[in-house]
């Protein structure tokens, strides 16, 4: 099912939580809402829900207008932050939650739901009362609530934050998998670009309220919209340019005019873009990270701190702080930003 | 180091010594004094007399735990989770009743349906007695809604309301979410709600004494029992009687229900149902309202009384009863007010102390025996007031524990009886499990690890203790001292039978006014210790918090 915004804005007050949203998710794939906390991205989401009413604008679900459909009727399940399991019911029962209030016969909800537990490998856990369970125990619990329903659209709010991180990167690995083997419509709501990354098939970043950019994970990182982007997503560096008459110079690298930069007022180069060598533009490294596949090194260039990734390879003798270092760039690796 | 520690656990011992001896003694005593005197328990006209009693107390009870209940869930949902105009007042409104004294309702209810009542004989000319059944359950009906409604709503407010969110995702329709999972997750709140008013409704012997009439309950009988007849062994038997029913009470909420909790101090947040049917929102606001309005009417009326001539017959505006009020002989009105003032000011210092002490050591368990000392001190919350002044009068009239009589005829009682001492004593040993209550309740969000904290940064024990520790339960202490002051002021239960002439107390005063003819004059004493009573507790808030006072009455108001 596809899932349509038009004009989408929401207001608390004199608070303007979502301003003018329009977006769509394609049939079958994942798009991620991502942005800082108070963006506005679990407004968003659960307006699709329907768990709260839009100030203006429509929601379409295929090309149905669902905008003051109840969040009953919608068939959208969701996998809340804090998982909101009913701490009244044992395992089983949150579970067949769903299947109950859409009255399906009592032997097929014992059918589903133990299917649905084992496949989310919560089998003989059935009894269990909801505060006897782990981080993880919950999460797939919550998981399996709002999959045994067979909705046509999935909402994550944020269903990895609390889990230790070796537990999310498996998390979001199982949710992908099962994502791509039903075939439904998902919207996922993170703070995490790398989950982001991970997981969705476009990503939708978001600042206050406004859509910053939707695109692919690749080309939000190659290709970021302005510099929140480029900040948000990965990491970056961002140098003013000054323009001459034909050229243009970034950290004293002169280079010419053409039609990429023209009216642009920043360069972002990607930290792995930078080369340490034997001559280039001088600098002196503040801080070394070691941080096992690469190593970052922060480097005062021209009042300016500059990060540098450099692959950690086997033999290489690695620079000290305060070590003087020469560096370099390869303009065609430059992506120009107008703010 | 270890000559420290031991003498603390020496001390330990005996404070749990005298915990016992002061609150749980007293019950022991009266089973002790019921079941081990001369001849047969009971007579067997006594045995049926005390079986109706039984019956006619669980009947009130039941009806009005009922009563109160509903009254009290339909406010607490209605007033948190529905937005209507006027919401904000009503939320304010629902606490009146906290500074009125439970019996003093019967003065408004006398003046409206007594026999010369406003609407009973003015109004509809009938000429019906307001004493009786009806009465007492109105009455204790009106007292007791605020304390179950203090108690769902603090439940309410405590639901994490994503699940109400996440029932909605999965299909449920509104009805199905507020039954299935907004009255399922407060319902430990409600059974917990439904036992302090059966325990409340059961210990209340003021409001059947002055308006059921020949209708009497166990609690009132004891009463006249000990007050008329003074016979000690068969009002213990009775005393039994009554204590059976409201122990079983408490066990079951102690270690039935209790351990069913759902909400989560932590995740408080409120929402309003976006979508209601209108009939069932006026419905829930206009029962909300009603019962507010009888709140109103209680108070107006108390007022209005105090000002008229002679109600009944003359409803001209006087300041008569004021004047005599005022100009009456120091020792008859002022002196009992100073009295209980004094009684209430101790009893809320000491038993605030003794209960926010113990309470923080059992919650970090550095007490011996935790579990027990709790279980002493919350005890006596499950034991009528009239009852455990019998077990007072027992244990210090007869000598080892009230049995003395049965077995040494001749050893010594201890001499506390008659002395303004024993007065302080059963008031403080009544209150702590109020104090440990409210200190339990704010202990939940402070972060165990704060002492480790301070510990960790190199401060000492001592240091720990003022800076750290003392801070974080002023509040609790503050509570506490509030809650007690004022419970103190207004309850007559465990110490009418051991008043003396000489320190008499206010509420004593106006209970027995109000059996007597003239209403207007028992209005403006109840009028003024109400007054009083909010004067104090506003002036201690003020004291404690200064110009932050405000702000915090209106965060205990609206609990957000």
């Amino acid at each position: 099912m596809e899932i349509k915004l038009r004009n989408i804005s929401k207001t608390y007050g004199d608070f303007k939580a979502v301003k003018d949203v329009s977006l769509e998710v394609e049939d079958g794939t994942i798009l991620a809402l991502l942005g800082p906390s108070g963006c506005g991205k679990t407004t968003l989401l659960r307006m699709i829900a329907g768990l709260i009413p839009v100030t203006s604008g429509n929601i379409y679900f295929n090309s149905k207008d669902v905008t003051t459909l109840s969040p009953q009727k919608r068939n959208a399940a969701m996998v809340f932050q804090n998982y909101a399991l009913f701490p009244h019911m044992d395992v089983y029962n949150n579970v067949a939650f769903g299947l109950k209030t859409k009255k399906v016969a009592k032997n097929l909800i014992q059918r589903k739901v133990n299917e649905i537990l084992a496949g989310v490998e919560l089998s003989g856990l059935e009894r269990r009362r909801i505060q006897e369970l782990s981080g993880g125990q919950r999460q797939r619990v919550a998981l399996a609530r709002a999959l045994v329903t067979q909705p046509d659209i999935l909402l994550f709010d944020e269903p990895l934050s609390n889990l230790d991180p070796k537990l999310r990167v498996t998390m979001r690995q199982s949710i992908k998998m099962l994502q791509r083997k039903l075939g439904i419509t998902t919207v996922y709501v993170t703070h995490d670009q790398e989950e982001a990354m991970a997981v969705a098939d476009k990503i939708t970043v978001m600042n206050q309220g406004i859509i910053q950019q939707t695109d692919t994970p690749s080309n939000l990182y190659y290709k970021p919209i302005n510099s929140f982007v480029a900040d948000f997503i990965g990491h970056a560096n961002i140098l003013p340019i000054s323009h001459q008459s034909d050229s243009i110079t970034v950290l004293s690298k002169t280079m010419p005019l053409n039609q990429s930069n023209k009216d642009k007022t920043y360069a972002m180069i990607r930290p792995e873009n930078f080369k340490l060598q034997e001559t280039g533009i001088k600098g002196k490294v503040l801080i070394r990270e070691d941080l096992g596949l690469i190593i970052r090194y922060h480097i005062e260039v021209l009042n300016h701190i500059i990060k540098v990734d450099v692959l950690n390879q086997t033999g290489m003798t690695p620079y000290m702080v305060d070590n003087t270092v020469f560096l370099d760039f390869d303009p065609s690796f430059i992506h120009y930003l107008s703010s | 180091m270890k000559i420290k520690a031991f003498s603390k656990k020496v001390i330990d011992i005996f404070l749990i010594v005298l915990l016992f001896y002061f609150c749980t003694m007293p019950i022991i005593g009266v089973i002790l004094n019921g079941i081990s005197g001369e001849g047969p328990i009971a007579t067997p006209t006594r045995w049926q007399v005390n079986m109706t009693l039984l019956q006619n107390s669980l009947r009130v009870s039941l009806i009005v735990t009922i009563i109160a209940v509903v009254f009290a869930t339909t406010a607490t949902i209605t007033l948190n989770r529905i937005k209507f105009r006027g919401r904000n007042i009503l939320k304010v409104m629902m606490l009146l009743p906290l500074v009125n004294p439970a019996f003093v309702g019967s003065i408004s209810f006398i003046m409206l349906f007594g026999r010369r009542g406003l609407i009973t004989y003015r109004l509809l000319g009938l000429n019906t007695s307001p004493y009786g059944i009806q009465g007492i359950i109105v009455l204790q009906s009106l007292a007791f809604t605020t304390l179950a409604y203090l108690i769902i709503s603090s439940g309410i407010r405590n639901i994490d309301t994503t699940i109400e969110d996440a029932a909605r995702n999965l299909g449920a329709s509104e009805t199905s979410v507020f039954f299935r999972i907004t009255l399922s997750t407060i319902w430990p709140e409600i059974i917990t709600a439904a036992l302090l008013v059966f325990l409340a409704s059961m210990a209340d012997f003021t409001t059947p004494l002055i308006i059921g009439g020949s209708f009497r309950t166990l609690a009132s009988d004891l009463y006249l029992q000990i007050t008329g007849l003074y016979n000690l062994q068969s009002a213990s038997v009775t005393g039994i009687i009554l204590f059976i029913p409201c122990f079983i009470a408490f066990i079951l909420h102690r270690y039935v229900i209790s351990k069913k909790r759902y909400t989560d101090a932590s995740a408080s947040s409120t929402i309003e149902y976006q979508e209601i049917a209108k009939p069932i929102k006026y419905v829930a606001i206009f029962i909300s309202s009603i019962t507010v309005i009888f709140f109103l009417v209680n108070v107006t009326f108390i007022i209005v009384g105090a000002f008229t001539v002679s109600w009944g017959f003359d409803y001209t505006f006087t300041l008569t009863h004021l004047r005599t009020a005022v100009d009456q002989d120091f020792n008859k009105l002022l002196r009992p007010l100073l009295n209980s003032f004094t009684l209430a000011i101790v009893t809320a210092f000491i038993s605030s102390f003794i209960g926010v002490m113990l309470a923080y050591r059992i919650e970090r368990k550095t007490i011996v025996a935790p579990k027990v000392v709790d279980f002493i001190c919350l005890f006596t919350s499950a034991v009528p007031g009239v009852l455990f002044g019998i077990g007072y009068l027992v244990i210090f009239k007869y000598s080892f524990f009230g049995v003395g009589q049965a077995i040494f005829k001749s050893a010594n009682p201890i001499i506390l009886l008659g002395t303004g001492i024993i007065i302080y004593i059963i008031c403080i040993a009544r209150s702590v499990n109020l104090s440990m209550k409210s200190c339990y309740a704010l202990l939940k969000h402070v972060d165990p690890d704060l002492e480790n904290a301070a510990y960790n940064l190199g401060a000492g024990k001592l240091r720990t203790l003022i800076y750290i520790i003392l801070p974080v339960l002023k509040d609790a202490f503050v509570n506490s001292f509030i809650r007690v002051f004022s419970s103190t002021m207004t309850t007559l239960g465990a110490i009418v039978f051991l008043l003396m002439p000489a320190n008499k107390v206010i509420i004593q005063v106006i209970f027995q006014a109000i059996t007597g003819a003239n209403l207007g004059a028992t209005a403006v004493m109840a009028l003024m210790l109400s007054s009083f009573t909010l004067m104090c507790m506003l002036t201690f808030y003020f004291l404690a918090y200064g110009k932050n006072t405000i702000t915090r009455i209106r965060r205990k108001v609206t609990w957000k």
